[in-house]
């Protein structure tokens, strides 16, 4: 009896001696319960650098690790949010009329943003940082760490991934750009569409290496056009057989004629509208040639970039021409940003963090050829917490480990985190790239949650643990719309000419019983019948829809009436015949002949069941609608496996495909892009940079391009932006356009992408119902009905059963 | 000998030499999709590529890298694949080595006493009951997939019946020999030692089937020794001569990843990595494990033929002059 009084005495000292070790801002105590959240995700991290990261699985650590200066969070009723300071002490304070010629030259803000007599406005931004943030070992967070963390992101010799969070959009920091590329090679591009970055000149040479590339990454380089020609793997083609026609490559032609220069006697052409074409032509043998002809299709339309000097270097902090951001006290910084911005553009670009402590990112550089990069991120020693959690174990494609970080400030300051706030202690997340075994070890109670595939939803989609999860991307068939690609593609007796047809179109758009697909094909997607749904937000600071805006309801209205499912079988087969009759009638050489079939060409990404499944309702929709038409049994969808569909579309080498968009909530004028740059949409023949599209602006018609149009409603300065417009014309701007898309029909929108998932009975979300831009809250907002070890004991006695 | 297996050695390092150009050759024609951020300026993927040195020609990459290989044995560092930004590739892989070694070599320590056991067995009982069970059984561990009877094993055993853990636990929390570890990678354990024992079973009963039914086990008989003295003496050993390469085979297998299994079970290990390196192009971590691989080819190749040597005298190497 002595021996166990004695022992608990001792354990309890031990305790209480622990609890004093364990740092002056501990709240919790052994006895405390705890409350791990256990998860798995399917891939590993590859980085949490801030500066480096690049995928969602990367950016897993960090969302609970770190902070931003300002933070998205419920509001008092939870069905709306709000933005409130987090490790900044207050709001930005716009002293941008304290700003002076002399000032926005040296930081880099744009002339146009400058405004003589302290009127200039949204450019100059103090920032007060909290004193009490720290590291997770206990060392402050001051304004030195955020001016060097921004250098470093930044920094030339690193080229690091995330520099462009700082260096472009809304926000950027003036001559963030010019620090990141200082003493880079400088290159200009040269292709239709393209737009040199060079004065506006294009040049192009035969002698000089050539960097040839894709917007999404780099293919091949390295190489002059004549390096080619002459002494490399394809010089006998260049030479005697361009591609298979037993005469040589044009381009080698041009090049041995020495108008151009010769070996000995480089020259730069200048690009004219006379010569572009030609030199398109070259550029692209070049494609037909080095790169699979087939494959080389889809290469249509890439960048091809040649050296054209370097950019100038300069210095970060500069007495003339310095990076927009100042330490301006101890815990105050100052930033420029090169255009005017609100203060909510501000706040939620810097609701994430660049901070990285000093001495684990340089204890951990690495030279990669000429760049110098750092494994800061990779390794539990390698990385410095200050968020809500800390990092406590990591072990490559196993686990993650997080717990209860208690230096954050958070846990003292009831103004940032509230009573019912971070219950959960642990985050507990596995790899495990397998759906079907985490799926098993939820229903044994192993996982907190688990996501559901279609095949789950029949079994579980009426539990009371099913939560649904909407979210931004719209998947729709593309049509190539192009006459004079579609004649190329199709065969005698097969005709694809009619795709041209909007009637054809439009009556596949109503053909489609879009509730339907989402429930036989879809776990958590929902019908949609344009391109955003409902969770782009219009207004930014009161969280209004932009589908509930009068604007974005007109669009609806307009397009379906109240028909939201967009299916109607019998306007679909008047619409048919009607293309039908169009295109038989028609005198255009290549138009569709009685006796002629539809074939339709659809290019999926693999073999995949549900890409057969998907292009079956299609053709069964089709089926239904055109039966008692004269192009009854003339239509045929025929699948086509391409991993590199979307480039092959891009340059006219399919006829549909599936296409996926989505877009920051906050900023659906941003979506725009995706449909009217020439360089990321997928709708060929559609031709955003010529054709035009007239609005009734404030009483006032104005017509510019569609790429103009959702170029002015760019936040980055554009002539309609948040900045420079007001809600109403940006809406009608917005609204106006999205019409005009859905009505060509390029486009058929099917189902607003969704997931589904289980969550299991250990916890509860912070809301019932999903709320824009904070989904369900995250682990900021979970309550446990179970604490671990209650959960350990629930599981030996019950069986779970998440069937109801 | 000795000759010969100098002249053995050489030649493995003119093939292993020959093969890494042609993997060199190959995976840096594939284009590699160098990270590009949105916004991205116009240069950037150029600029990136000249770091990496990826805008050189062919054979001046190549060079670049033998120079680094040859100098200071360095092999590059991972982009992309392994979980480890910018690590050296020699460090990413040597850290997912263990785990993949330690799930085979459980696999090996079970497969090959077992699989000898019942080919012995098997061979004794040739065409009785037994015998006819034994053939059976090792028709269906042959026919049935890994990965199919990982899936069986963890839906019965782990879902089912809750016996063992659906994954492998973390070593980083339990270390390599707590029970905890041990017990999680029975079944992954089993999921591989199917194949590995129904091998062994196989080959060691059609061999020693061969062996007991030789005329020299007659006489072994004849001169007074009892079928089991002959038996082990005489027909075990003789039938080991094909049986051992194999398990030396095996032994060197330990150290290559299965990529289902280890996805099933959640095992840190190597196969992952590997094919990882190939979707991302990860040029530095494919050419590493490859010749990883191709190496332990080699020396297992040259190690399973010296081995007859030693496992039957008469069996000798070099084909030197009578």
């Amino acid at each position: 009896m002595n021996k166990k009084l004695v022992a608990s005495t001792i354990m309890l000292c031990s305790s209480a001696l622990l609890l004093g070790a364990c740092g002056c801002n501990s709240k919790k105590d052994s006895g405390e319960k705890k409350y791990t959240y256990r998860t798995a995700v399917s891939g590993n991290p590859n980085t949490w650098n801030p500066h480096e990261w690049e995928t969602s699985d990367d950016s897993i650590i960090m969302s609970f690790t770190t902070a931003g200066l300002y933070e998205f969070v419920f509001n008092e009723n939870r069905n709306g949010y709000e933005i409130v300071p987090e490790m900044a002490a207050g709001e930005p304070v716009d002293i941008s009329s304290t700003l002076t010629k002399a000032e926005a030259a040296r930081y880099g803000v744009d002339k146009d943003a400058y405004k003589d007599g302290g009127k200039s406005t949204g450019v100059k931004w103090a920032i007060d940082l909290r004193e009490d943030a720290c590291w997770e070992d206990g060392t402050p967070i001051d304004a030195d760490t955020y001016v060097y963390s921004m250098e470093r992101i930044l920094a030339p010799e690193m080229m690091n991934y995330r520099g462009n969070s700082y260096y472009s959009g809304s926000v950027a920091l003036g001559n963030a750009y010019d620090y990141y590329v200082g003493g880079h090679e400088k290159y200009a591009n040269i292709a239709t569409g393209a737009k040199s970055d060079d004065g506006g000149k294009k040049y192009f040479s035969f002698f000089e290496p050539v960097v040839m590339s894709k917007q999404a990454g780099a293919s091949y380089e390295g190489y002059s056009l004549y390096d080619w020609y002459k002494d490399d793997l394809r010089a006998d083609e260049f030479q005697k057989n361009y591609n298979g026609t037993g005469e040589p490559a044009p381009g080698y032609l041009k090049m041995l004629s020495g108008d151009w220069g010769t070996v000995n006697n480089p020259q730069f052409i200048e690009v004219t509208s006379e010569n572009q074409k030609e030199i398109e032509e070259y550029i692209n043998e070049w494609f037909v040639a080095v790169l699979d002809s087939t494959y080389s299709k889809s290469y249509e339309g890439s960048w091809l970039f040649y050296h054209v000097g370097r950019n100038e270097k300069m210095d970060f902090d500069g007495a003339d021409k310095a990076v927009g951001i100042v330490k301006t006290g101890d815990y105050q910084i100052t930033i420029y940003t090169a255009a005017e911005t609100t203060a909510f553009d501000f706040k939620y670009n810097f609701s994430s963090n660049w901070i990285v402590k000093k001495d684990i990112y340089e204890a951990n550089y690495t030279q990669v050829g000429s760049l110098t990069k750092t494994t800061y991120g990779t390794a539990v020693d390698k990385y410095m917490s200050y968020g809500p959690y800390k990092l406590t174990d990591y072990q490559k494609d196993k686990i993650i480990h997080i717990s209860r970080n208690e230096n954050y400030f958070g846990y003292d300051d009831p103004d940032v985190i509230k009573e019912d706030e971070y219950q959960c202690t642990d985050i507990d997340i596995q790899i495990i790239p397998s759906q079907s075994t985490q799926l098993m070890m939820f229903l044994k109670g192993e996982l907190d949650d688990v996501s559901l595939q279609r095949e789950d939803v029949n079994t579980y989609g009426a539990s009371e643990r099913v939560r649904y999860s909407p979210n931004t991307y719209t998947s729709k068939v593309t049509f190539n719309t192009d006459w004079d690609k579609l004649v190329e593609r199709q065969s005698n007796g097969q005709n694809k000419t009619i795709l041209t047809n909007i009637n054809f179109r439009e009556a596949f758009f109503w053909s489609l019983n879009r509730k339907n697909f989402c429930q036989t094909l879809t776990a958590g997607s929902s019908p949609i019948v344009v391109p955003m749904n409902d969770l782009y937000v219009a207004d930014v600071t009161t969280g209004e829809s932009y589908r509930g805006t009068k604007q974005g309801k007109n669009v609806i209205e307009q397009l379906v009436g109240d028909n939201t499912n967009g299916y109607d079988v019998n306007k679909a087969h008047a619409l048919f015949q009607q293309a039908y009759d169009e295109e038989v009638s028609s005198s255009r050489a290549g138009h569709l002949k009685a006796s002629d079939d539809i074939i339709i060409e659809f290019k999926v990404y693999n073999s995949e069941d549900i890409y057969n499944r998907m292009i079956d309702f299609f053709q069964k929709s089709i089926d239904a609608a055109i039966k008692g038409t004269d192009l009854e049994d003339k239509v045929l969808i025929q699948k086509t496996v391409d991993p590199n569909y979307y480039d092959t579309m891009q340059a006219g080498g399919s006829d549909l495909i599936y296409t996926t968009w989505g877009g920051a909530q906050l900023n659906p004028y941003g979506l725009l892009d995706c449909y009217c740059d020439s360089s990321r949409m997928f709708e060929y023949g559609f031709k955003p940079d010529v054709d035009t599209l007239t609005i009734n602006i404030n009483g006032q018609n104005v017509t510019k391009t569609y790429y103009d149009w959702s170029v002015a409603l760019d936040g980055s300065g554009g002539e309609y932006s948040a900045a420079k417009a007001d809600k109403e014309t940006r809406l009608t701007i917005l609204s106006a356009v999205e019409l005009a898309l859905c009505q060509q029909y390029r486009f058929v929108s099917v189902y607003a992408r969704g997931d589904a998932y289980l969550l299991s009975y250990k916890v509860e979300e912070g809301v019932d119902e999903y709320v824009p831009v904070m989904g369900y809250g995250g682990i900021r907002y979970y309550s446990f009905n179970y604490s671990d070890a209650e959960w350990e004991e629930y599981l030996s006695t019950h069986n779970l059963d998440y069937k109801i | 000998m000795g000759k010969y297996v100098i002249k053995r050695i050489l030649l493995m390092f003119v093939t292993g030499f020959i093969i890494m150009t042609m993997l060199f050759m190959m995976i840096r024609l594939m284009p590699v999709e160098t990270p590009t951020p949105p916004d991205m300026p116009v240069d950037y993927v150029a600029n990136l590529r000249k770091a990496y040195g990826y805008d050189e020609p062919l054979l001046v990459q190549y060079w670049i890298f033998l120079k680094g290989l040859f100098t200071e044995f360095d092999w590059g560092l991972a982009t992309k694949a392994g979980g480890s930004a910018y690590t050296p590739v020699t460090q990413v892989c040597l850290e997912k080595l263990p785990a993949t070694m330690y799930v085979n070599l459980f696999s090996i320590i079970i497969s090959i006493p077992i699989g000898l056991g019942l080919g012995i067995f098997a061979a004794l009982k040739k065409n009785k009951w037994q015998d006819q069970v034994i053939s059976i059984l090792v028709m269906v561990a042959i026919s049935v997939p890994g990965f199919v009877v990982a899936f069986l094993l963890q839906y019965f055993f782990s879902f089912k019946l809750g016996w063992f853990d659906f994954q492998m636990a973390a070593t980083s929390r339990y270390g390599w020999f707590s029970w905890k570890t041990i017990s999680s990678v029975i079944l992954p354990v089993l999921s591989l030692s199917f194949g590995s024992i129904a091998g062994f079973t196989r080959y060691t009963r059609a061999e020693l089937t061969e062996v007991l039914t030789s005329e020299f086990m007659a006489l072994a008989r004849a001169k007074g020794l009892t079928r089991t003295q002959a038996t082990i003496h005489h027909a075990l050993r003789n039938s080991m001569v094909p049986i051992f390469p194999m398990i030396i085979g095996e032994f060197i297998s330990i150290m290559s990843g299965s990529l289902i299994v280890e996805q099933i079970f959640g095992i840190p290990g190597i196969g992952s990595v590997y094919l990882q390196s190939i979707n991302v192009r990860d040029y530095n971590v494919f050419l590493f494990l490859s010749m990883f691989y191709v190496a332990i080819g080699l020396v297992a190749g040259l190690l399973v033929d010296l081995s007859y040597g030693f496992v039957d005298p008469r069996i000798r190497m070099g084909g030197g002059k009578a």
